[in-house]
């Protein structure tokens, strides 16, 4: 069952060309990705010593973010979705990085 | 600037789902409808139905890292979170249900009032939880192939006992004196409900006896008697000689109007036709997927002309939002012979 709202939240991707990996922790939680900045309307995501450089996309046809609903009276028959936001923009970064040499 | 940070609680990508949809789709049948299900019954891949509308899900992986954020993107500030990395998303196709099996359940359904405990039909939820299809969907073709619900169940009536009941009603009306386009609706619905259930008699009356523009004036629906009469005789033999079936049908018409002709036309999609014989062979048993339905077609007859082509290509069209030309031409190859174009399996 999938229950979509008359006017869900809009929510944003940020969409990378490659994957980012934690340098210390296991995983990604609570990690910090980096620093956005947009000037004239094109964003810049600084990961690190990585600079790329991005292009904000409106997306042709929005994506629904359907969230599981784990309260699901029975899960073993049926699972439910709330619909709980749309995306119709994303920033996506798809450029080789540029480095950032910081000289001491 | 923005800093962006994970989620302490990076959810699963199996928690979050991306579907795409169409802002048409979203203002319209999504937030109208009362119910919008994922369902993927026993053997059919999975499919989302709207009230009235089905669609195929087509998974469309990235090797991109997509990351969800819950704000839109030109509004970020100060800092943000990363909920969720979604490897794919869904795409929606609009598609037309495979119907085999719900003709088959139909088909087991059948229902003859003199042997009701012989009955085995279905409930609407039974038949939703076995067909991946919408719920309007599946109404509209149950009523398209004369069923109707009897006591919670959906049945359709037995050929020879919806054939016995119009005999009847035809009867009755020639009785009465009547002129088949000036009847006495609750006259024929009284005659008729002394021998059969409420519900046999609703759906004879709904399909067979219609309004008027004059109040209390209504008509005998000679085209449903015609399509109904057509597909009886069709499914006696195999094959029909076209003479011998276009002569027995007219017989059949004629019984309620002296002048009726059998119009050709009223066979398109649910009887092949060549030169010399008739089949029948409905679009509605075909499988819904071109490739799959141009191959049964092929498979019944090796070769094609335009006509007997046009009348299954044209619904397949108009369900996938195509155009005959091009299906033809992505599933067919063609010869011309003594000016006669014939198409064949690639």
């Amino acid at each position: 069952l999938v229950r979509c709202p008359d006017d869900p939240a809009e929510w944003g991707i940020i969409e990378l060309q490659g994957i980012v990996v934690p340098k210390q922790s296991p995983t990604l939680n609570g990690e910090v990705l980096g620093t956005l900045q947009i000037q004239n309307k094109q964003p810049t995501l600084t990961i690190g010593n990585h600079i790329l450089s991005g292009t904000t996309v409106t997306l042709k046809k929005p994506l629904l973010v359907l969230q599981k609903d784990s309260s699901a009276s029975n899960p073993q028959t049926q699972s439910s979705w709330d619909t709980i936001a749309v995306v119709r923009k994303k920033y996506l970064f798809d450029q080789k990085p540029h480095h950032h040499i910081t000289h001491k | 600037s923005v800093e962006l940070s994970f989620s302490t609680n990076l959810s699963s990508p199996q928690q979050y789902l991306l579907l795409e949809v169409t802002e048409e789709l979203l203002k319209g049948e999504l937030s109208q409808s009362s119910s919008v299900l994922i369902k993927g019954p026993r053997n059919q891949p999975a499919v989302l139905c709207t009230d009235n509308l089905t669609f195929d899900l087509k998974r469309a992986e990235t090797s991109n890292m997509v990351m969800l954020v819950n704000q839109p993107v030109d509004k970020l500030s100060g800092s943000a979170t990363l909920l969720s990395v979604v490897p794919s998303n869904l795409e929606l196709v609009k598609i037309r249900p495979d119907f085999l099996p719900l003709s088959q359940i139909l088909s087991e359904s059948s229902f003859n009032p003199e042997e009701e405990s012989k009955l085995k039909a279905k409930t609407l939820e039974e038949i939703e939880a076995e067909i991946a299809g919408s719920r309007g969907e599946i109404l509209a073709h149950i009523e398209k192939h004369g069923g109707f619900e009897y006591k919670g169940r959906y049945v359709i009536l037995a050929t020879e006992t919806e054939w016995e009941i119009l005999e009847d009603v035809t009867t009755f009306i020639k009785a009465e004196g009547w002129a088949f386009d000036s009847l006495n609706d609750p006259e024929i619905r009284d005659h008729l409900s002394e021998t059969y259930p409420v519900e046999v008699v609703s759906y004879i009356m709904s399909r067979y006896i219609l309004p008027t523009s004059t109040s209390q004036i209504f008509t005998f629906n000679t085209e449903k008697f015609a399509v109904f009469t057509a597909s009886k005789i069709l499914r006696e033999k195999t094959s029909w000689v076209k003479d011998v079936f276009f002569s027995k049908w007219e017989e059949a018409l004629r019984w309620v109007n002296e002048d009726a002709k059998a119009d050709p036309k009223i066979l398109e999609g649910f009887a092949l036709s060549n030169k010399l014989m008739l089949t029948w062979f409905p679009y509605d048993d075909l499988p819904k997927e071109p490739e799959r339905m141009f191959a049964k077609m092929f498979e019944k007859q090796k070769e094609w002309t335009l006509d007997q082509l046009l009348p299954y290509v044209s619904r397949c069209a108009k369900i996938l939002n195509e155009t005959v030309d091009s299906l033809i031409l992505k599933w067919t190859a063609s010869s011309t012979r003594h000016g006669v174009t014939y198409y064949f399996e690639r």
